[in-house]
């Protein structure tokens, strides 16, 4: 008996891993991340995270990392503007997009708010229990009571936004150095071949 | 939106520098660029030209429209996004390292400066539109 079934079937996938569902479906160590208070109107909310809030996501898939609510609300059509100006749960999306999911690199995570699955979504595999569509896992759970798992208290860091421009231009062009890394190392490899 | 009287004041000087550098290297390009055109038709044909000659094209194209997005934030800031100043942003400091890398020093150091005003310019945009 593996215990948890999440458990036993985040194994296979390669960490950091974020899961949201029912805690009992779980075994093994887990960090229980917890958000601060703070609404915001800028960020770069998955297009999951906006349906999720305003049935809106199709929308939000034109808009380029990191927008704000104005750009948004341009791209919205008219029923839904109101909606979204006045929605808690979209200022809260924008707020939680903003997570930092550098000090997670090696945690298993748990996660009991649907935003913050939604913001650690881009840089971690998922899995849920409970929320439909999109590319994350669903898991489901056979009749075995798992053990209990260790849920270890942690509060997420929010980045301010001038802090998130940094971390999405870093990104990118680490990233463009690594592919330029990879390059040059195929070059050299041919090099010695020829 | 309020961005910072500096970081426009930087923004114009990178632009107008990058927009001089950028004709100087048009002449230095195009002397450049018909030099190989010339040998590369020669040895295959007005098709190895015209690769080369589109490639010196879009060195320049990158660093001018890089430019002209800059006069666009001067200009009508409120028509410019966080987003795609941190893309122009990226295609400066890509003008940038062409330019380094074919020893045309005055012209990635202009790129470099242009990308630096960008990149400024949006965590302006995105402190002022938290």
């Amino acid at each position: 008996m593996l215990g948890g079934c999440v458990s036993s079937s985040l194994s296979a996938a390669r960490p950091p891993l974020v899961f949201y569902g029912s805690s009992n479906l779980l075994a093994g160590r887990f960090l229980h991340l917890h958000a601060g208070e703070g609404l915001s109107e800028f960020g770069a909310p998955t297009p999951e995270a906006v349906e999720y809030c305003i049935g809106a996501g199709r929308y939000a898939e034109k808009l380029d990392p990191p927008y704000t609510l104005k750009e948004l609300l341009a791209v919205l059509p008219e029923g839904l503007r109101e909606k979204a100006e006045n929605s808690v749960c979209l200022h809260r999306a924008f707020y939680l997009s903003r997570v930092d999911p550098r000090p997670l690199r090696r945690a298993k995570i748990y996660v009991d708010d649907p935003l913050l699955l939604f913001a650690l979504e881009p840089y971690t595999p998922a899995y849920a229990v409970g929320i439909s569509g999109g590319k994350r896992r669903d898991v489901k759970c056979g009749a075995d009571p798992p053990t209990p798992p260790q849920l270890a208290e942690a509060e997420a860091r929010v980045t301010t936004p001038e802090e998130f421009v940094d971390f999405l231009y870093t990104k990118d062009i680490f990233k463009q150095l690594l592919n330029l890394l990879l390059v040059l190392k195929l070059i050299w490899r041919l090099r010695r071949v020829l | 939106m309020a961005v910072k009287k500096s970081v426009v004041e930087l923004l114009k000087f990178a632009m107008v520098l990058e927009v001089a550098f950028g004709v100087v290297s048009l002449f230095l390009a195009l002397a450049l660029s018909a030099a190989a055109v010339y040998l590369l038709t020669y040895l295959f044909g007005p098709i190895g030209g015209a690769v080369f000659a589109a490639l010196s094209a879009a060195y320049i194209a990158i660093g001018y429209s890089t430019a002209f997005f800059a006069y666009r934030a001067i200009k009508r800031p409120e028509l410019v996004k966080p987003s795609t100043a941190i893309l122009w942003s990226k295609a400066a400091l890509i003008a940038a390292a062409v330019s380094a890398l074919s020893a045309n020093l005055p012209y990635a150091a202009s790129s470099a400066l242009l990308a630096l005003a960008l990149y400024l310019y949006a965590k302006e945009l995105a402190k002022s539109s938290a």
